[in-house]
């Protein structure tokens, strides 16, 4: 009968001691669980949606970086010094770098070229109707140009889009800028054009008119005209869909979204880039903004007034924005730190995750909550189930005064307090295991519907912007539907193997501490007082 | 010889600068096969004496010899483990164990060396005072007091020591069970050559015991 048979009698023979015991621990143990398991799915969102918005980076002016803003206002030409092919080739260096291409973009109002709108014209597809009687959904005309500089194309290698006909370009077409286009399969199909059709990119000057001016009328407008061998189509890849419509969808229903996207959604204009983009060279894009610009500088010139010489020699220079693909996405903050010395002034690495946090708000905050309630609910369970401990074991003086006048050690004594405890702890927890999961589903659930509704209702913007990867063009939108796709209460053994730690290690120190008593007890007085 | 041995014991309570004594130079020698009682009056200092030789105190002057060896330095947990097995006036068993648990506790409990077979061990001892085998594997506190007090005796004898020092085992009990209690403790020293040592007020118990001391106000009367 030693201290280990003496544990388990008394938790079976006493058992409305152990019952109390049982109750305490375990309504603890549900608390326990359903932060630790809200923090572990916190936790698990950050990495599944940092993962789907890439390990994706850019270097260019954070616009939104309000005392970056005010540092621009005064920046004088001397003071601006460009992002630079050679920068960008040093920065492309980093042992963190994948893959990287860097691009002159720009883009243009046609009045040749039909965009394809995903929207109308998908509804169109569907109904077998014809354009004259879909209705306009996305109003947009403005179609984007990108350049390219890697002729396998970054966005074929981010998964964006995929190859549908032809070819893409040649490590010749990238080096002399040849005026050749790939265009996405739905645009082809938009306007009647093939793989190997000629194309012309009118780059007109409708929308610089005065809108408020009568005498402006469209046959007025100019183009400058170029034209472009298409020597490819590309679908845009099925993912990238899924997921714009997924975040679209939620986006569309937010009034947040509304007022931040007057006319329509921003998801729409996401959608309409991936399908209107044009690819082309680099030296192509650039060759042919120039001429535009000269265009204009030769048809209006009061739009160039006052621009100084600096200003018109940095305007004919091209502008890339670079984009570079990480190895991990664990590598961001590194390849940062790194890059930030080669960086010209007021530049700085913008990466695809960034804005997690924004999007992400309700969950950091979720997790914060999480993390505060484990702390608190670990220090309580150990106060309380010290206390329990204790009140049972003066109500038990006696008894372990006997153990101790038997010549019992104080090890063997504490010993069989900590098996009763543990023994107890142990079903306790692992129901609480259990149970606490559907506490922890409730309790974000609960707390995520309350919060998305503060979020619309408050006004804050940080539940349904779109990421910058779709503002980076990484072909995947993340926003908070999106996050909260990702964001599962579910077991795993990380979950079980933390709580079960977390739990057992208080249920220890509480034993640890309430075995301060049995050193304390005298069994003279206990037993012949 | 004597087994234990108590030599100018003092036990006081300081109260200021005043020493309020309890035990005042009370040295005693206890031999094996001897039953002895302490008597005295209530705060006489019998109990505490117990204590002392318990080793569940020290004295504040003096000391105890168990062979001849100070029992602070066998260590007092290692004493009253393997050297003396005590029975207390309330019997204080642990009250969810059967009767042949609480035996079997203070086996586990001593380093002394004991038969591979401890249960049957166990069981005949109970037997030897008086407990059946049925009543033996029932819960302490469904069975009567002075069972109570025989399975105490029974749990003093399972650790194979040969003292046995007693806290008024009877002040619970009839005059009936009294008697067959001390008819235990009479056999348990003639026939187990144990030192018994019963601490009682009873004078009908302390004219059974083989010695008797009293106490008075702390100092050692001869009787």
């Amino acid at each position: 009968m030693n201290f280990f048979n003496r544990a388990i009698r008394s938790v079976t023979r006493q058992k409305s001691k152990s019952l109390i015991l049982f109750a305490v621990i375990f309504v603890l143990g549900n608390i326990l669980a359903g932060s630790v398991i809200i923090q572990q799915s916190t936790q698990n969102v950050e990495k599944t949606t940092k993962e789907q918005m890439g390990a994706i980076a850019t270097v260019g002016i954070d616009w939104s970086d309000t005392k970056r803003q005010k540092e621009m206002e005064s920046m004088t030409n001397a003071d601006y010094s460009a992002l630079t092919e050679k920068i960008i080739q040093k920065i492309a260096a980093s042992p963190y770098v994948k893959n990287y291409d860097y691009s002159e973009q720009t883009g243009f109002e046609s009045k040749l070229l039909k965009p394809y709108d995903p929207v109308a014209d998908k509804k169109a597809e569907d109904k077998k109707l014809t354009d004259n009687e879909v209705d306009g959904g996305f109003s947009n005309t403005y179609m984007p140009i990108r350049g390219v500089q890697d002729p396998k194309m970054m966005d074929i290698a981010l998964g964006k889009i995929k190859l549908a006909e032809g070819s893409v370009f040649t490590a010749d077409d990238v080096k002399k800028g040849t005026n050749v286009v790939l265009i996405s399969k739905k645009f082809a199909d938009k306007n009647g054009f093939h793989v190997g059709d000629e194309m012309t990119i009118d780059q007109s000057t409708q929308g610089l008119d005065d809108a408020d001016n009568a005498e402006s009328q469209p046959e007025n407008t100019k183009s400058f005209d170029t034209k472009v061998k298409i020597i490819g189509t590309y679908d845009v890849l099925e993912a990238v869909q899924k997921k714009s419509g997924q975040s679209g969808k939620a986006s569309s229903d937010s009034v947040v979204y509304a007022a931040a996207f007057p006319g329509g959604s921003g998801q729409e204009a996401f959608d309409f880039d991936n399908y209107n983009t044009i690819y082309m060279p680099n030296k192509a894009v650039h060759q042919m903004t120039q001429g535009f610009r000269q265009m204009l500088m030769a048809d209006y010139p009061e739009m160039m007034a006052g621009m100084s010489v600096e200003d018109a020699e940095a305007a004919s220079k091209p502008y890339y924005t670079p984009i570079f693909q990480l190895k991990s996405v664990d590598d961001l903050e590194k390849f940062k730190a790194d890059t930030k010395p080669m960086l010209p002034k007021f530049f700085s690495v913008m990466a695809s995750i960034d804005e997690f946090d924004n999007i992400a708000g309700q969950f950091n905050k979720l997790s914060k909550i999480a993390k505060a309630v484990i702390i608190a609910a670990v220090l309580l369970s150990i106060v309380l189930i010290l206390l329990v401990i204790l009140l049972f074991m003066r109500d038990r003086k006696r008894e372990l005064g006997i153990y101790l006048s038997l010549g019992d050690k104080k090890s063997n004594v504490i010993l069989q307090i900590m098996v009763e405890v543990l023994t107890v702890a142990i079903i306790a927890l692992v129901i609480s295991l259990i149970t606490g999961k559907f506490l922890g589903s409730f309790a974000s659930e609960a707390f995520l519907s309350s919060d998305n509704s503060e979020s619309v209702n408050g006004g804050m913007m940080s539940g349904s912007m779109m990421s910058s990867s779709a503002m980076f063009s990484t072909g995947v939108a993340v926003d908070a539907t999106t996050i909260a796709a990702n964001y599962a209460v579910s077991f795993t053994p990380f979950y079980i193997v933390t709580y079960l730690l977390a739990g057992l290690g208080t249920v220890i120190v509480s034993v640890l501490l309430s075995t301060l008593y049995i050193f304390k007890l005298k069994p003279k007085k206990i037993l012949l007082g | 010889m004597s087994i234990i041995e108590t030599k100018k014991l003092n036990y006081y309570y300081q109260d200021g600068d005043m020493q309020r004594y309890i035990l005042r130079d009370v040295s005693i020698s206890f031999e094996k096969g001897q039953f002895y009682t302490i008597v005295g009056e209530s705060g006489s200092g019998k109990t505490t004496f117990l204590a002392m030789v318990a080793g569940l105190d020290v004295p504040k002057e003096g000391q105890v010899l168990f062979e001849e060896t100070d029992i602070q330095t066998i260590g007092l947990e290692n004493y009253r483990r393997n050297k003396i097995s005590i029975v207390f006036q309330n019997n204080n068993l642990v009250p969810y164990l059967t009767a042949i648990e609480n035996v079997l506790v203070a086996m586990a409990i001593t380093d002394n060396t004991l038969p591979d077979d401890q249960k049957t061990v166990a069981y005949n001892l109970l037997d030897y005072i008086g407990i059946t085998r049925e009543k033996a594997d029932r819960l302490v506190s469904e069975l009567s007091g002075g069972e109570q007090q025989r399975i105490a005796i029974a749990r003093a004898l399972a650790t194979n020591s040969d003292v046995i020092l007693a806290d008024e085992p009877t002040g619970n009990l009839d005059e009936e069970r009294e008697g067959e209690i001390v008819e235990i403790f009479k056999r348990l020293a003639h026939d187990n050559q144990k030192a018994v040592i019963v601490v009682t007020h009873s004078q009908e118990v302390a004219e059974k015991s083989d010695v008797t001391y009293r106490l008075k106000k702390g100092n050692l009367i001869n009787e």
